[in-house]
């Protein structure tokens, strides 16, 4: 499959996988499929383009009703589990990529990175008061030369 | 296939330069031995991880893969399996280069565990012996952690202090109080301050690719620099395709191939010692058959590959109604409950576990179920979902000691070979029943730690396979040539000399008697130093200071 017509294809997927709603854009407007074509190893890519070329062509698949587009979905996902868990996989870990999808997140109050590095995050430091609730005199490990019950009947 | 160029011999050569093959390189270097070791992968800088990559995640589940069978680099080798997709990272540092640095000791019963219940084979030492290499290697490491964990012997403080817990430690401590069980900050071979010139954690969360700013711990950046400083000679892209033995059956040194020029050599050597993980070392001595060792090296008895340990492994998550950051700090772990690390027969199972309050990833990584499977729907009703559920969780590892059992084992895959046409590896593994009412009986406890912690929802990960059959991500692998004083029940003698293959030493997970309820690299790291100076005392040179 050309790249481009792969990339039109699991944009129109991914619209049905994730849809847009309120503030939350649509994978097609963050151009998720090209994004995936790119990064995407051969290995990976060609599984993909199977599950697309099962759903059928892409401006087909766009056309059909809403129904029908999820219909179609839901019966890869039930015939052919493990490729539809990579189309799956795959298009969630680009959304979640998108710097307007991770900006989103912000507004909603969560502190998160577009990537782990280079900000890392804050954290408070741990404190060995916190540990004042545990009974440090109550040992939970015993002694090699307390060993030598026969324990057999157990197994 | 071309006539291997036979080189200069050597004294010492390793095969491995992961946890226990820098670890030895280093301590014999340092003390004047001229050490050569061969790693058939490279040096992988932090700089080329992907964790300043927005598609971080993408890369993780792919190509950078903690399994080799889907990470498939050119230095990987492949490995048929109806069980599991073991983790390996084949660089220098191996595994240490891709793993998440949780650094606990075994407990002093892990040792004896034959004259405890008489289903496993007791260590030729005991945790005592190992104690000094076990501090020696934190301190290598740079390990952080509080002192005085009641789940433990009293031992020599920790380098660095305890890395912070989150607000999912907190949580998971609060259940535990809660419930009356122990629980402490985990020990974890990750920097909570700048040590030793690597740079302090920052907490980004995403410790399965490695650590990109070096504040994570593993050989590569711990023992082979030292090691290179004292003179050890390192070949990368050097992978050891046979060992050879003579016809008195001892050890001459190793046939390995030039992945740059795709010539062979022999590297004679008067001592071997092969150091290739739990999976690696039972291949290449089953590789290694000669008119001397028709079975394989060291395999007079048939227990080369046998006995094959991975722990007992369920991940169970909860998501509670207060916003826990998962995603943030060590991935594994932040803290732990050892309540149930004994056995206690009135449970009906020998062996304990441990329970470990982990990570959750980022956002990608939670919309596909993160570690349950617990995975956002797609269509109407995702961002629904995602809201009540991101970052609202936790993780409890549940990590079993698993039996050694001569049916889990390592052979030589009859079809499938690696880039060089040596015969992969093949794994087959079953949880015994006692180590499945060992699991079934853990993950009850994980489940009811979160219930206390606060959690609202909670999914079990028990790695069933489509077929019903356990088939979990091994990220352990232990037990395939263990140590013992009886050459009829192990496969090397207390000083890690092969029984029968002289010249041979063995030091890594396969070494490993039992495999204890912990993660194992501490006591790789440790037993390594161990073997170190046995190889030391062999040699007639002086064994350093902290060992003596």
């Amino acid at each position: 499959m050309k790249p481009d017509l792969l990339a039109a294809g699991i944009d129109v997927v991914a619209d049905v996988l994730i849809p847009p709603v309120g503030a939350w854009p649509a994978p097609s407007a963050l151009q998720v499929g090209a994004d995936l074509v790119a990064r995407l190893r051969e290995r990976e890519a060609t599984v993909i383009a199977g599950a697309l070329a099962s759903l059928g062509a892409a401006d087909e698949f766009a056309a059909l009703p809403a129904s029908d587009r999820i219909e179609r979905i839901a019966a890869l996902e039930r015939d052919d589990p493990a490729v539809f868990e990579v189309l799956r996989r795959s298009v969630y870990y680009a959304y979640y990529a998108q710097p307007a999808v991770i900006r989103q997140l912000r507004a909603e109050g969560h502190d998160i990175n577009e990537a782990p590095q280079p900000q890392g995050y804050r954290m408070e430091p741990f404190s060995a008061a916190r540990v004042d609730g545990v009974d440090t005199r109550r040992l939970v490990w015993i002694s090699a030369d307390q060993v030598g019950s026969t324990l057999k009947t157990a197994s | 296939m071309n006539t291997p160029h036979e080189l200069p011999s050597v004294p010492v050569l390793i095969i491995g330069a992961g946890m226990a093959g820098g670890a030895i390189a280093c301590t014999l270097a340092e003390a004047g031995v001229a050490v050569t070791c061969l790693e058939q992968g490279h040096w992988v800088a932090g700089g080329s991880r992907p964790h300043g990559d927005r598609f971080y995640e993408l890369e993780r589940r792919f190509g950078w893969s903690t399994s080799p069978n889907v990470r498939a680099w050119d230095e990987d080798y492949p490995i048929g399996t109806d069980a599991v997709q073991p983790l390996m990272f084949n660089e220098v540092g191996g595994s240490t280069a891709i793993y998440t640095a949780a650094w606990p000791r075994f407990r002093p019963t892990d040792f004896v565990k034959e004259q405890e219940h008489g289903r496993s084979q007791d260590w030729p030492f005991s945790y005592d012996d190992l104690s000094p290499f076990y501090a020696e290697n934190d301190r290598s490491m740079g390990v952080s952690g509080l002192d005085g964990d009641p789940a433990f012997p009293p031992h020599d403080p920790y380098p660095n202090p305890a890395l912070p817990i989150g607000r999912r430690g907190d949580a998971f401590a609060r259940g535990c109080e809660k419930l009356g069980w122990h629980w402490w900050p985990f020990p974890m071979a990750v920097n909570s301050r700048e040590y030793r010139g690597r740079a302090a954690c920052n907490y980004c969360g995403d410790c399965q690719s490695g650590c990109s700013i070096e504040a994570l711990a593993g050989s590569h950046n711990t023992y082979w620099p030292r090691a290179l400083a004292a003179g050890a000679d390192l070949r990368t892209n050097a992978r050891v395709v046979r060992i050879e033995s003579d016809e008195n059956g001892r050890v001459t040194g190793a046939v390995y191939v030039d992945g740059a020029t795709g010539e062979r050599y022999f590297q004679p050597a008067e001592r071997t010692v092969l150091c290739a993980n739990g999976i690696g070392t039972p291949r290449l001595m089953l590789a290694s058959a000669s008119p001397s060792h028709p079975n394989g090296l060291g395999n007079s008895t048939d227990l080369v590959g046998r006995n094959l340990m991975f722990h007992g492994l369920a991940i169970v998550e909860g998501w509670t109604e207060e916003i826990l950051e998962p995603h943030k700090g060590v991935i594994c772990a932040a803290a732990y409950s050892a309540e149930f690390a004994e056995t206690n027969p009135e449970r009906g199972f020998v062996n304990g576990f441990t329970l470990l309050c982990s990570g959750m990833n980022g956002p990608g990584y939670q919309a596909n179920g993160s570690h349950s499977l617990n995975v956002a729907p797609w269509g109407e009703g995702h961002h629904e979902w995602m809201s009540s559920h991101l970052n609202r969780g936790m993780a409890i590892l549940v990590q079993t000691e698993d039996l050694p059992i001569p049916t889990n084992r390592v052979t030589l895959d009859p079809e499938l070979v690696d880039s060089d046409g040596v015969p992969a590896p093949f794994i087959h593994y079953r949880l015994d029943d006692n180590d499945e009412r060992l699991l079934e009986y853990a993950c009850g406890k994980a489940v009811e730690v979160l219930e206390a912690a606060g959690a609202v929802e909670v999914k079990v990960n028990r790695f069933f396979g489509p077929n019903g059959d356990y088939m979990p991500p091994a990220w352990h692998l232990m037990g395939t040539a263990p140590l013992g004083d009886d050459p009829a029940t192990s496969v090397i003698d207390p000083d890690h000399q092969v029984w029968d293959a002289p010249g041979l030493y063995v030091c890594d997970g396969s070494s490993m008697p039992t495999g204890g309820a912990v993660n194992p690299t501490s006591t790789i790291g440790a037993m390594a130093l161990r073997c170190a100076t046995r190889i030391l005392v062999h040699l007639g040179k002086e064994v350093p200071e902290w060992a003596a």
